[in-house]
């Protein structure tokens, strides 16, 4: 948008300037084409005023005397001096819009990119100008001045001249009387020094003193020219005529069957342009200027006589429209112009004249008057002209703002009117560069979208430049939505390479705010356009930032599958293409894919490793069931220190990682493997499209370092095809086998793209290790400073055992009916194999150590006598020489029910000097077993027997499973002897105990009589669990002298299922009780007579028996299925001072005869007096105190007395 | 056969935007049939308009800003919250009562949203509670 004076400016130099015409006559056309590269018209057009030092001149006007500093003129070839035609104009605007984006391919990339005007629009702007020159409107295009060249060499000049002078050389529009025909006139005697016909001297100046006495009163000059070499062309000339030319409107590119023409310029010197200058300055300060000052003079003349003065003001009153002529004939709309011999016309030209002139407000004077006649007449299109005019005058003479944009609004208005639609956007640009308010010019100009329908580059431009007007004037969003439409517009008319501009000018607004839809038709469009520009590498781009959006998490948008089947396939012809283009058949290229998304949870598997499959069998089969008692296992570190007490760091951070899989230690660990074993790498591919994908050839990449550096061919990857269906996650295992010592290092994943043979997709694997905070700006680091992550970088020795183990005949998840049953019972013996094989690697020793050494116990392996063995706590410990299968039997008696999970930890370490840690091979392997109640046993020994010497054991068996189980014997073990363990009564029966039932058996141990018991995995399961029966008991308690029962029962008749039930530490006398302050007292009959209502009264008496001070308690009357308490059975809590006591009646109720122990009661002490042992109600102190009170219920008398 | 046949669909396009410019909540609302817009053009359309309700919002104290701006056959109304939280319609027949009473259920069931304790602010409201209710709300004041 121009100033007023600016405005000026651009108008006088750009748009309308005085037109000189050139007339020349063939030779000269053909000579300087030919020598030059030029028009006639183009060789002086330089010097009218465009380049300094310009044109001054000093016009008389009407009224006024009028410096112009920089007078322009333009010229013209007579033979060219007509008004292109809709198609004609239409190819040039598309010609000259396509050449200027050509030369500004970074336009899109610079900060000017949404800055109104663009480059394209300015240069448009200009080609839709010259395309309206010569109009039957108006008389902008007057000639000024004819120029008459003739060759010096041509025989008869001046004959040549008067054929020149003749009315039908002249433009169009002058020969029909629109324009004035008689110009002034000029002739040039055009003297080619590089040609060798010219003339001589002497024989020029000859000529042109005939010339100038045959063309007087007609200015002649004489013009040298070509004094330059032929082989060489000054740049700066060249550059001048090149300027001056792409500022004349490039023309359409030229025809393939023309002859190329030389360099603009050729020939010319520095000497030739002054010659030129000097002519053009001559022909314009001396003949243009005094014809347009003379002619406006007449012009003014003839206008007042018809329309000045009382007499024609009068007549003009009665002024009849032009609708219908002196015949009466009905004249149509716009059907022609008007002669200059009307006064309209001769208005038109003389406001034109004054405007070339400078002298606004006379042409505005003219301008303003004539419009009302032409509207008179319904000449929209004079009428819209001159509205057009009268509005330029008023912006540049700073009239009211009211006043210019009603003009051009009119203007716009009737040209639309007059159907003259290039017209109108000439209005409307004209108006666009006035100063006006941003917004208000963007809308304008989308109303003039709306007006103009007609879907072509006219659209294209004023959307771009109504988005850029938007962009500036404060609504970002808006502006950017008409440039994507402006895009979107240019691309349908296939100006790709703007339709990208205008893509790559917004695309940063857009990209990352969450607009997926627009992100994708961004990138999906920018794509296809950058392909059909032939820019490979920007189409790939976008299809790969297409397609990687695909892996954000946040893109929660439904894409059709047809959409996205669309992308892959686009996608796949560019990359092809793109490849082809790129590298030879024999490279590879690689793309940063991000599709499928690689999970971040990757695994490293070592063959040490425990596989996923297998390390949780029946996972969901055997989880924890309401009920179960707690099922903890030692952790692989705290077994590993068992086995080593000074277990090296890389050991311990080794089963760290077993134990936890924390991936944070891998800021530290480096695993071990051997060479030629495989190294899996577990990662997880997720498909997030709807369509199929294909992975050709994955595998990983990587290389193995040693001392020497990196090593070739030192790593074997197998590769394996994968496809993924729609939105499939699916875990796949990949491998690297080295086959050396070093380091190997895990780089990255790689596999082809469908069908793509030379494209791979390389994924390097991006690990963060653990968050540093040791330092300031490691803390204070917003995006935070971590440590390498090394859990891919694996050491790789030979010197390393590669055992493999299993556990054979480990108890399996037995189902009958779909319904699951126990996989073993409550102490059930199994027994099992753990099978170990060795691969060429002596061993210096092997360790094997379980979780739960009392449900475990190894036993000797068969036919091994090399084999030294210790038997330890927690396992057993071998050495010496190892076959290749060795067989441990593996003993499993679990005494709890529940889910159990085994654990057995095995070291191997070679023989060698090395670092041990590097020598050593952990093997981890975990059993999940579930175990469900069967047999229990408890047993005391029973006071009363005890008089002979023996000692009695009231043995209490109860049946919790679902099966009955059938006691085969109870034996008694003391230390490592087996004690001589009597049954008193029922000898040789077999004792079936049915579920849920319970049975109670004596038995007499006579001290002394004992053997020792044989060394067997069932005694080392004993001794375990008598260890860790001590171990739970408080270190305070007296030890007395126990002896441990064991129960052996088998499930009916199946030999395969037996059992053992222990119960450890039972004593060979009774424990004393605890002291109780409370003395207990029952008072009671002692014979009761059974009756439906009887109810028996026992008087229960508590005193407290310490001195110390008072003690608080309640008591309890227990319940049982013979005898029921009537009343409260549990008292309040009574406070009682010393030798105090405290009385109650409770009724006791029998539903049968017989013989009843009363003593039922138990006391719960909850406060003792200070000093002695610590109580509370939260945690009393029970008491039951040791004593019979049975009362004899006997039969009614009616039933008789039973025993 | 019958392309010609199938009836034009009612669109109503709801978008929530947030701070910066950034979508929370889409939802297209429309009736199956025949349409002319596009995804990406409905969402260039509604980002078009944020200009003009930011210019409207200081010229009434009303949260419903009315239709804001219009492209082609499609309008686009407003409503805006006080926390300058924008609701945007994008539609393409007026009935200005009902897009009122509906722009009110949905800034009721917005603030419902907003109050859960797993919602950051000016993140994507994912609930699928809101969701549901957003549609039953469109169905409601749209296909009455």
């Amino acid at each position: 948008m121009f100033e007023p004076r600016q405005y000026a400016e651009w108008i006088h130099g750009e748009i309308f300037q005085p037109v000189i015409v050139v007339i020349g006559t063939a030779n000269a056309k053909t000579r300087i084409k030919e020598i030059n590269g030029l028009s006639l018209a183009e060789l002086f057009a330089p010097f009218g005023g465009h380049f300094p030092p310009g044109i001054s001149v000093s016009v008389q006007s009407l009224e006024r005397q009028i410096a112009i500093e920089h007078f322009r003129v333009q010229f013209t070839d007579a033979d060219s001096a007509v008004q292109l035609s809709q198609l004609q104009a239409d190819q040039l605007a598309d010609w000259t819009v396509e050449s200027s984006a050509l030369e500004r391919p970074t336009r899109s990339q610079s900060a000017k990119a949404l800055e109104a005007p663009s480059p394209w629009y300015e240069e448009w702007r200009s080609a839709l100008f010259r395309s309206l020159r010569w109009s039957d409107h108006e008389g902008l295009d007057q000639p000024t001045a004819a120029l008459l060249v003739v060759m010096s060499k041509e025989s008869d000049p001046a004959m040549l001249l008067e054929q020149l002078l003749h009315s039908s050389n002249m433009p169009p529009l002058c020969t029909q009387g629109v324009l004035d025909p008689v110009p002034s006139r000029v002739a040039v005697l055009l003297h080619d020094a590089s040609d060798p016909a010219s003339p001589s001297k002497e024989e020029l100046v000859r000529k042109l003193e005939n010339l100038k006495t045959s063309f007087a009163p007609n200015q002649v000059f004489v013009l040298e020219i070509n004094h330059g070499p032929a082989d060489h062309v000054e740049q700066e000339i060249q550059d001048l005529f090149k300027t001056c030319r792409s500022r004349r409107a490039p023309p359409p590119p030229p025809a393939p069957n023309e002859s190329p023409s030389p360099s603009p310029g050729t020939r010319l010197s520095q000497e030739d342009l002054t010659n030129l200058a000097q002519v053009v300055t001559e022909v314009v300060v001396k003949n243009a200027v005094p014809w347009m000052e003379k002619q406006l003079q007449q012009l003014e003349a003839q206008i007042s006589q018809s329309r000045k003065g009382f007499r024609n003001q009068l007549k003009y009153l009665w002024r009849k429209p032009r609708e219908a002529n002196e015949r009466g004939e009905v004249v149509q709309e716009d059907s022609g112009a008007y002669p200059l011999h009307s006064v309209e016309g001769q208005m038109r030209l003389a406001g034109d004249l004054s405007f070339h002139l400078r002298d606004y407000e006379v042409a505005l004077g003219y301008y303003r008057n004539v419009v009302s006649d032409f509207k008179q007449d319904k000449s929209w299109k004079h009428a819209a002209g001159a509205y057009e005019m009268w509005g330029l005058c008023a912006y540049i003479t700073n009239g009211a703002r009211s006043e210019w944009n009603r003009c051009m609004e009119s203007a716009y208005e009737h040209y639309l009117q007059a159907s003259s639609t290039r017209l109108a956007m000439r209005a409307v640009v004209l108006h666009q560069a006035m100063w006006c308010d941003l917004k208000e010019a963007a809308l304008r100009l989308m109303k003039v979208n709306g007006d103009l329908p007609d879907n072509n580059l006219r659209n294209a431009l004023i959307l771009e430049q109504a988005g850029q007007l938007y962009y500036t004037c404060g609504a970002p969003r808006k502006g950017a939505f008409h440039l994507v439409l402006a895009g979107h517009t240019y691309n349908k008319l296939g100006f790709k390479r703007l339709a990208l501009f205008s893509y790559q000018a917004v695309v940063d607004l857009y990209i990352g705010k969450g607009w997926f839809h627009i992100t994708d038709h961004f990138h999906f469009t920018m794509a296809r356009q950058a392909f059909g520009l032939g820019l490979k590498d920007e189409s790939l781009s976008h299809f790969l930032k297409l397609l990687n959006s695909f892996a954000d998490a946040d893109k929660y948008v439904c894409i059709q599958a047809e959409r996205e089947n669309t992308y892959i396939k686009e996608f796949l012809y560019v990359l092809k293409d793109w490849v082809q283009k790129k590298c030879s058949e024999s490279e590879i290229e690689s793309v940063e894919l991000q599709i499928p998304c690689i999970q971040p949870e990757v695994r490293l598997r070592l063959p040490d490793d425990q596989p996923m499959a297998t390390a949780m069998p029946g996972a969901a089969a055997t989880s924890p069931k309401n009920g179960d008692e707690a099922a903890t296992s030692a952790s692989w570190e705290l077994l590993g220190e068992k086995m080593l007490p000074t277990i090296s760091p890389d050991d311990r951070m080794e089963l760290n990682w077993r134990q936890r899989s924390d991936a944070r230690i891998f800021d530290t660990l480096r695993r071990v493997t051997t060479v030629g074993s495989e190294v899996s790498v577990e990662l997880t591919l997720t498909n997030p499209m709807r369509v199929k994908w294909e992975m050709r050839a994955v595998r990983l990449t990587g290389e193995l370092q040693d001392d020497t550096g990196v090593c070739d061919d030192a790593v074997m990857f197998p590769s394996q095809d994968v496809t993924l269906g729609a939105l499939e996650s699916r875990t796949i295992q990949l491998t690297a086998v080295p086959k050396k010592e070093g380091l190997l290092k895990i780089r990255s994943v790689t596999w082809g793209i469908f069908d793509c043979q030379q494209v791979i997709c390389d994924r390097p694997f991006q690990f963060k290790g653990r968050r540093l905070r040791n330092t300031l700006e490691q803390r204070a680091s917003q995006s935070g400073v971590y440590s390498d992550d090394l859990r891919l970088e694996i050491k790789v020795r030979s010197n390393k055992p590669r055992l493999s183990a299993c556990l054979e005949g480990s108890p399996e998840l037995r189902r009958m009916d779909g319904t699951q049953e126990a996989q073993l019972l409550q102490g059930e013996l199994h027994k099992c194999s753990l099978v170990m094989r060795n691969v060429d690697c002596p061993l210096a020793f092997l360790h094997i150590s379980t979780s739960h050494p009392n449900f475990v116990a190894f036993d000797r392996p068969e036919g091994n006598e090399d084999l030294s063995i210790d038997f330890r706590d927690e396992g057993i410990r071998l050495k010496g020489t190892f076959p290749k299968e060795l067989r441990v039997p593996v003993l499993l008696c679990i005494n709890a029910r529940g889910l159990h999970a085994l654990r057995y930890l095995l070291l191997a370490e070679a023989v060698g000097d090395g670092i041990k840690s590097e020598q050593r091979q952990w093997i981890t392997l975990e059993e999940l077993t579930r175990v469900e109640p069967a047999l229990s046993l408890s047993a005391r020994p029973s006071p009363s027997y005890a008089s002979d010497g023996r000692i009695l054991f009231n043995c209490h068996l109860e049946n919790k499973a679902a099966v009955p189980l059938q006691v085969q014997q109870v034996q008694c073990f003391s230390g490592t002897s087996q004690l001589q363990f009597h049954a008193c009564g029922f000898q040789g029966r077999e004792i079936v105990v049915e579920p849920g039932q319970m049975a109670q058996m004596l038995y007499s141990l006579r001290p002394g009589d004992e053997r020792p018991a044989e060394q067997s995995a069932r005694l080392r399961l004993l001794q375990a669990n008598r260890k860790k029966s001590r171990s739970s008991r408080r270190e305070k308690e007296p030890c007395p002298e126990t002896v441990d029962l064991v129960a052996q029962w088998q499930q009916g008749d199946r030999a395969d299922r037996t059992g053992e039930a222990f119960a450890l530490q039972v004593p060979l006398e009774r424990p004393e009780a605890p002291p109780c302050p409370l003395d207990l007292h029952l008072l009671a009959p002692e014979v009761a007579e059974m009756a439906p209502d009887l109810l028996v009264p026992v008087t229960v008496r508590i005193r407290n028996a310490s001195m110390a001070g008072s003690v608080s308690f309640y008591f309890v009357a227990e319940s049982s299925a013979d005898i029921a308490w009537i009343g409260c059975e549990r008292s309040e809590i009574i406070s009682l001072p010393p030798n105090t006591s405290h009385t109650a009646i409770i009724y006791a109720y029998f539903v049968q005869p017989g013989v009843y122990n009363l003593n039922r009661f138990r006391l719960f002490v909850v406060g003792m007096p200070s000093g002695s042992v610590p109580a509370s109600e939260q945690a009393p102190l029970a008491f039951a105190v040791p004593f019979e009170r049975l009362l004899h219920v006997v039969a009614s008398q009616k039933e008789g007395t039973v025993g | 056969m019958g392309s010609w046949l199938a009836e034009a669909a009612l669109v109503n396009v709801l978008i929530i935007v947030g701070k910066d410019d950034v979508p929370i909540y889409e939802a297209d609302l429309s009736t199956e049939g025949l349409r002319e817009d596009s995804p990406h053009l409905d969402q260039f359309v509604v980002r078009a308009a944020l200009d003009l309700v930011d210019e409207m919002v200081w010229n009434t104290s009303s949260m419903f800003l009315r239709v804001v701006d219009k492209f082609n056959d499609f309008h686009v109304s407003a409503y805006c919250t006080a926390g300058h939280v924008r609701m945007m319609l994008l539609h393409k027949h007026r009935n200005e009562e009902a897009i009122r009473a509906f722009f009110a259920d949905v800034h009721d069931l917005f603030l419902k949203a907003m109050l859960s304790p797993f919602q950051t602010p000016n993140m994507r409201i994912q609930s699928p509670l809101f969701d549901q209710k957003v549609r039953a709300a469109g169905q409601k004041h749209f296909r009455a």
